[in-house]
């Protein structure tokens, strides 16, 4: 009976919507026999990260935006241990090339609100997603973007609704918490003009307090739905979050007029009225303890540590390690760095399936593995758009997917992207110089360099040969390169991390 | 697979493999795949009097008591000072209601939609919804999705089961089945042979045209020998490609004067329009139109007209103008048009917003709402409910919200069986017993 149970719980086809049991929504481990992963019972499918032999290029892929030369070396020089530790002090890694080149191509990055607030706003809004493909791909400090698109995700607010509320936002609310303290980013975010307004907060008022941003913070940031909190408490929360408001360019700010004073009861605990003469700060107070209430509550542990080893170690990862990690939270205060460490060890990491690529990820691994040079990110930034995932565009306050499902029908614009990347040679914009690859500058040549470059040395030797026979095909020039550097990203084999 | 012909004995032998199966249909090669020891599964045939099926749904939760406003319910008015809209019968030349019967009526934004509604071939239908009484966004809309409340062990759609469970419309189809969307919508999940196309008007390779048909041959070569579950989606993909590229989308000239706003949801039921009349063997096209979660400043009437004192923002109507221009023009073009096939359009949402406004001139997440279904097969012209539950407090689920006494599977269910030609509805809708309520004709 389980074999047939796991026919059906797996997935009898190569189809991907049938990946589903393998994915995010599975409540089950059930079917996982070999050290990838699950097994099909159909026989048929091999584990994408089967020819990954090296655990230290493993890791490369988990915590970059995708492999170079440059950072497989560096990576080698340091071992497991050193690299992953390099990069959890993500603080201490020297960035200030990057920030500079970014402030000088794309200087609204680094405005006030206040500026922000007088600037155009679709160059804002431009400049804002050019920064942050530009970041994904060329900052040193790797694993800290992997978790900026993270928690961008988990503390999801859209571009369309709060404008340049949202650069401020990704600069000095999620930027500059990704890789410290949960409690600490929960707590930026509450107070984040850019969330106040995308969930109504700024505008809820006593007495019909607005729902919005006090279910979200519940369901998605802290405790996870339904996990604990009923429909009665949602309503409790939102009488005590009433205040909660911004002022000026999206400047956070407690307004008395707007809360309720009245007594409260939130996950049982009473909040008693208060008097018209309570200070703001005592006001105030309410909403900070309901928050702490929310830190501190062992669901939210347990949400965050499933969402975070669902992003850096498996669509489906071990209750062990989401239990491990948990308890990292409760012992470090939910320190972001130390609950990675224990997603991340090498014993967890050579045993996980492989990740699909979202489109952000493969556009930032594509222009790595390919060394482009990037003058102005922009038309680049906007033909990778075009794979679905736009960043800071998903309407809903859950984010992206993190779902296999979701990603991997859409093969066509990734192969057309590849197309459009690979044969980039501007040097005002985007510039591939191909004669990185040809080196020695003949079919060889340029399969050896793709392995070397792109692949971390590990590309098997059917997909070197379907590379050659390509290439073989026709006249080798510089065309047909590119055409082959497009293919090459284009596989199966660069779709995962 | 090795294992189909297991002790058929076993007493709960059938109900677990059932269940099983809808933990995740079978993909290609349904007639491959389908074991054929599971009992209830006679595969819905080819025939002509099967329907095509447009499936679209509104996401962020919309507010039906807005788009189909209950004027007979006079807690309607007191509940929602600022958003209700006046009787069909007010006074006056400001926005008024336009009625569907004596209860119910149109808002100003849905009128587009009335002569389908008047030829009896749009259904109203309110008080419905999912049974499921979670006012989450993700939960709601995924349960409905999947077609079972809170059984998060079922991962595929309803509609992903429909198709799983019929023979192809034409078997040589490429594509049976695609989303109009970016991402492969939870409804389609587990069916065989279905994409998300975002824009099949442009749908290519990029790249140069002179090797593109070498290079889709090279990535179908790399995928083939592939065996993660992308690989399936890279095959179809490859062969999709080559048909849509022979539907001339830019050119495509709608029947009987259609015009479809502009917007990406007319721009999608174009294409939808354009692949269902060039006959490719497309059965089922799924879309989303989001941005349904009024919080504040709903703005159920058109910008700067007043209403209840509080002057418009035009959000809402404009969100209705969209939804009704575009199922309008579809029903001009392709339900009033020639097609080679029937279609049938059905329209939910995960859920509908609070029976009183909040202060912030908007409503907050609720439960029972309208849910719509077009087609000439549709027994319509008529709003039909289960009883209307009320808004009075006493009558509100948890003192806020309409009831849901509608369970909006019945009309799905009545499609699936009576328009897409599919018997196995406990297949399609697990562990629910589907009640006729008239939905179609014969």
């Amino acid at each position: 009976m389980p074999s047939r149970r796991r026919f059906f719980a797996l997935g009898a086809s190569a189809a991907a919507a049938l990946a589903t049991s393998r994915t995010a929504d599975a409540q089950t481990t059930k079917g996982r026999t070999g050290p990838f992963g699950p097994t099909s019972p159909a026989g048929a499918q091999k584990e994408a990260a089967a020819d990954w032999k090296d655990p230290l290029l493993r890791l490369v892929r988990r915590i970059t935006m995708g492999l170079t030369s440059e950072e497989v070396a560096l990576a080698r020089k340091l071992g497991y241990a050193g690299y992953l530790d390099y990069h959890l002090k993500a603080h201490a890694i020297d960035d200030a090339a990057l920030d500079t080149t970014i402030a000088t191509l794309l200087p609204m990055t680094v405005l006030t609100p206040q500026q922000l607030g007088a600037g155009d706003q679709g160059e804002i809004a431009n400049q804002l997603s050019d920064s942050v493909l530009y970041r994904a791909a060329f900052s040193k400090r790797q694993l800290k973007e992997r978790m900026v698109e993270f928690w961008t995700d988990h503390f999801t607010v859209s571009l369309n609704k709060v404008g340049y509320l949202k650069m401020v936002d990704d600069r000095d609310v999620i930027r500059a918490n990704a890789m410290g303290k949960f409690p600490a980013l929960l707590k930026a975010t509450s107070e984040s003009g850019a969330m106040l307004v995308y969930l109504d907060q700024n505008r809820s008022r006593t007495p019909t307090p607005n729902q919005n941003y006090a279910r979200e913070i519940m369901e998605l940031h802290t405790l996870g739905v339904d996990r604990g909190y009923t429909q009665i408490d949602v309503a409790e929360l939102s009488r005590i979050l009433t205040g909660w408001t911004t002022t000026g360019p999206g400047t956070f700010s407690f307004n008395t007029v707007f809360h309720d004073r009245g007594a409260k009861t939130f996950l049982g605990k009473a909040f008693p009225a208060m008097a018209n003469t309570a200070t703001v700060a005592m006001q105030k107070s309410e909403g900070d303890e309901a928050i702490q209430m929310l830190v501190d509550h062992p669901n939210t542990a347990n949400h965050i540590s499933l969402k975070m080893a669902r992003w850096l170690l498996a669509y489906d990862p071990p209750q062990s390690v989401v239990d491990a990690t948990a308890a990292t939270y409760k012992a470090t205060g939910g320190d972001i760095p130390s609950m990675i460490r224990t997603i991340l060890s090498a014993k967890n990491l050579t045993v996980s399936p492989a990740k699909y690529k979202r489109p952000f990820h493969l556009a930032a691994s594509a222009l790595r593995g390919l060394g482009a040079q990037v003058a102005n990110v922009r038309s680049v930034r906007q033909r990778a758009d075009q794979m679905g995932q736009p960043m800071f565009y998903w309407e809903q306050p859950n984010g992206y997917p993190d779902r296999i499902e979701w990603w991997s029908g859409l093969v066509l614009g990734r192969w057309s992207f590849m197309a459009d990347v690979a044969n980039r040679n501007t040097a005002a914009q985007t510039r591939i110089d191909s004669m990185l690859f040809r080196s020695p500058d003949n079919a060889d040549g340029v399969v050896a360099q793709i392995n070397a470059r792109v692949f971390g040395g590990e590309m098997t030797t059917t997909f070197k040969s379907q590379l050659l026979t390509y290439l073989k095909a026709g006249t080798y020039t510089d065309a047909r390169v590119r055409e082959t550097l497009s293919l090459a990203l284009s596989a199966k084999e660069f779709q995962w991390f | 697979m090795t294992d189909e012909h297991f002790d058929a004995g076993c007493t709960e032998y059938h109900s677990l493999a059932r269940r099983d199966f809808l933990m995740s249909a079978t993909g290609f090669g349904i007639a491959a795949f389908l074991p054929t020891w599971l009992p209830s599964v006679v595969l819905a045939q080819s025939a002509t009097s099967r329907d095509i099926i447009i499936s679209v749904f509104l996401s962020g939760g919309v507010d039906g008591m807005s788009i189909v406003a209950p004027f007979g319910d006079p807690d309607y008015y007191t509940g929602r000072p600022s958003l209700a809209i006046p009787r069909p019968d007010a006074a006056g030349t400001g926005p008024k209601l336009t009625a569907l019967d004596n209860f119910f009526g149109f808002s100003p934004g849905m009128t587009p939609l009335m002569p389908a509604y008047t030829a009896g071939d749009l259904l109203v239908a309110h008080a419905t919804g999912s049974v499921n009484t979670s006012r989450s966004h993700f939960d709601a809309q995924r349960y409905m999705e999947v077609g079972k409340p809170a059984d998060p062990s079922v991962t595929s759609g309803w509609l992903g089961r429909h198709l799983a469970t019929s023979t192809p419309m034409r078997s040589t189809a490429p594509l049976r089945a695609l989303g109009l969307t970016t991402g492969l919508p939870r409804t389609l999940s587990g069916a065989p042979k279905t994409l998300p196309v975002p824009n099949p008007a442009n749908a290519a390779i990029g790249g140069s045209n002179a090797t593109s048909v070498a290079r889709s041959a090279w990535l179908a070569g790399n995928y083939a020998a592939a065996t993660d579950p992308v690989s399936a989606n890279a095959l179809d993909t490859t062969n999709t490609l080559s048909l849509l590229q022979s539907i001339n989308f830019a050119g495509y000239r709608t029947a009987n004067g259609a015009v479809y706003p502009t917007t990406s949801f007319g721009n999608a039921l174009r294409s939808a329009a354009a692949l269902i009349k060039a006959d490719v063997g497309v059965e089922a096209i799924h879309a989303f139109n989001g941005g349904w979660d009024t919080h504040a400043t709903q703005g159920p009437v058109a910008r700067g007209v007043v209403v209840g004192g509080v002057t418009s923002s035009g959000y809402m109507h404009d969100k209705m103008m969209d939804l009704s221009g575009t199922l309008a023009a579809f029903y001009a073009d392709v339900v009033q048009g020639n097609t080679p096939y029937g279609v049938t359009v059905v329209v939910v949402s995960e859920f509908g917003r609070n029976a009183r406004e909040n202060g912030n001139n908007g409503t907050d997440h609720g439960r029972g709402n309208v849910a719509f279904a077009m087609g000439k097969k549709i027994a319509g012209g008529k709003v039909i409910t289960n009883g209307w539950p009320g808004l009075a407090r006493e009558n509100l689920e948890n003192g806020q919200d309409l009831r849901v006494t509608l369970d909006h599977r019945d009309i799905l269910a009545e499609v699936v069986q009576n328009r897409l030609g599919n018997p196995n509805l406990s297949m399609v809708f697990p562990g629910f017993v589907a009640k006729m309520r008239g939905v179609t004709q014969p």
